[in-house]
């Protein structure tokens, strides 16, 4: 018997399962104590299904025994943002218009979770409408299990707490303009939101540039979750059809001599904390250890590209709330309710700006990674090393907690969010590699070479 | 964005919703922000049969420099 194996990372129990050392059932119920004892206090997962989960382990247990094939993903577990449609469990998207909602289907990406055997646990907290958070909210937000007097970031909040408390193997996240990339950087975890169109956005709406997305404890686990999640679903428009390298099977690389940029006068222009800055020049460190090469580059655009990504998002939320902030006014959040009404004031002409401005973007940074021969280029996740610095009314409405992520939504480029140390609160902070449309295998092949030299994925909460 | 006062921004917010005077506050504020972002689309965008010129756009984080 394996001693705390929710202690242990994804890859490792997944490994353990097929081996015969840990039975799936072991793992769900160890998952299931650490749910118990904690999120009653993190409040991380807004529904937990133990029963579901451990008859499915169960069967994963007997399809072993009977020594049939088990997927990658076998045994293992998720916590799933409230975002995204999983079969018969809660879907509420922290609203009480939606509180006695449950779809009669996975969406495909889960579908393809579950295929690879992966037991979804429970439906984690977010930010109603993937708004701003607060008390009155269906679910009141999480709080960080690194400083539990802490908000967690979000808006997949509760997707970033509960896999930094233990309650499962890793969890799934929506990511509109940094909302995986953000909690991942603020929870010690790696987080990676794909090229756009490698994973089905069916479930999430008409969001066109947020992404379902892994967090994960280790590079490999979440490598190993994308690997699960990509695949062409004909049903969704915006589905790659082409191919999609094996992320797993080629984790390893040689990364000495990549360069990596670094858009220093960008990222002296934004109001960085000084424990985001001391993290980041430590990965730096770390990445020219193994052998890259650090070039200072000028970026242009991103604010443009940022602006972009969010009047995408303002008209999307608008186009879906249109008739129900005019009939359910009073039953939104007194937040979400007001943020919904931003696309309201577009034109379609600005909606067709923005569409331009983002393919423009788009095109230029391709551009620039090729121009330098760069396999990607790192900035910190976000400027604050906390919730609430983010949230602080002005910067939060220009989006500067989001202005290094959110201009990648809109160009579809893939972004990966790793562990860079911790804040003065206790809180972590993130750094953030971003590379060419569909070569996400290079920038899981850096973090993992990064994860490798670093012992981040070991420190646990001490809660 | 045509709506560039406070009035036709409440205006049109009544239109599509039964806003409280609590909720109009901070409707305005972040409006001002949308309004920001237009108008920085906006300024990019080309003569007609040109392209957007990336070299005209900004370098640093708040989009205007």
């Amino acid at each position: 018997m394996v001693a705390n194996p929710h202690l242990l990372s994804l890859s490792e129990q997944a490994r353990l399962i097929r081996e015969g050392s840990l039975t799936a059932v072991e793992l769900v119920q160890s998952h299931i104590d650490q749910i118990s004892k904690l999120n009653p206090r993190l409040n991380s997962l807004i529904a937990v299904d133990s029963e579901g989960a451990l008859k499915e382990a169960a069967e994963v247990d007997t399809a072993r025994e009977r020594g049939e094939k088990l997927g990658p993903l076998a045994g293992v577990t998720l916590g799933v943002k409230d975002a995204v449609p999983v079969k018969g469990m809660a879907w509420t998207i922290n609203s009480r218009l939606f509180e006695d909602r449950a779809p009669d289907d996975d969406a495909p990406s889960i579908a393809r979770l579950k295929e690879a055997g992966a037991i979804v646990i429970g439906k984690a907290n977010l930010n109603e409408f993937f708004s701003k958070p607060t008390e009155a909210d269906l679910n009141p937000p999480p709080w960080n299990p690194w400083n539990p007097e802490r908000m967690s970031v979000g808006s997949s909040s509760g997707s970033g707490a509960a896999l930094a408390a233990r309650m499962s193997s890793g969890t799934i996240g929506v990511d509109g303009g940094g909302s995986v990339r953000l909690p991942a950087g603020a929870h010690n975890l790696y987080g990676i939101k794909p090229t756009h169109g490698l994973v089905s956005r069916i479930g999430v709406g008409r969001s066109e540039h947020s992404e379902i997305c892994p967090l994960g404890i280790t590079a490999l686990d979440t490598a190993m979750m994308l690997e699960a999640m990509v695949g062409h679903e004909p049903a969704d428009d915006l589905s790659w059809p082409g191919e999609i390298p094996a992320y797993t099977a080629n984790i390893e690389a040689d990364v000495a001599s990549w360069r990596i940029g670094v858009p220093r006068a960008f990222i002296d222009s934004t109001p960085n904390e000084p424990e985001v800055m001391e993290g980041f020049e430590k990965f730096l460190n770390k990445l020219k250890e193994l052998g890259c090469e650090i070039v200072d580059i000028e970026i242009q655009g991103m604010a443009e590209a940022r602006a972009a990504t969010f009047l995408t998002l303002f008209s999307n939320s608008y186009q879906r709330h249109q008739k129900t902030v005019k009939t359910d006014w009073d039953t939104y959040g007194d937040q979400s309710r007001v943020n919904l009404l931003q696309g309201a004031f577009l034109s379609s002409t600005d909606l067709i700006n923005a569409g331009d401005v983002g393919r423009a973007f788009k095109k230029y940074f391709s551009n620039l990674l090729k121009e330098h021969k760069l396999k990607g280029i790192a900035t910190p996740t976000s400027p604050f090393a906390t919730a609430e610095r983010s949230r602080r009314r002005g910067e939060h409405s220009r989006g500067v907690n989001a202005c290094y992520t959110a201009p990648f939504n809109i160009s579809g480029h893939p972004s990966i969010s790793v562990p860079a140390g911790f804040g003065e609160a206790g809180i972590p902070v993130g750094a953030m590699l971003t590379g060419e449309l569909h070569d996400d295998l290079s920038l899981l092949q850096l973090a993992h070479a990064y994860d490798q030299a670093t012992n981040w994925n070991t420190l646990t909460p001490e809660i | 964005m045509e709506y560039r006062t406070d009035e036709q921004v409440i205006a049109r917010a009544r239109q599509i919703a039964p806003l409280s005077d609590e909720d109009l506050k901070p409707l305005l504020t972040l409006v001002n922000g949308v309004r920001e972002y237009c108008d920085l689309m906006e300024s990019l965008m080309p003569e007609l049969g040109g392209e957007i010129d990336v070299t005209k756009m900004s370098r640093n984080m708040d989009g205007d420099a």
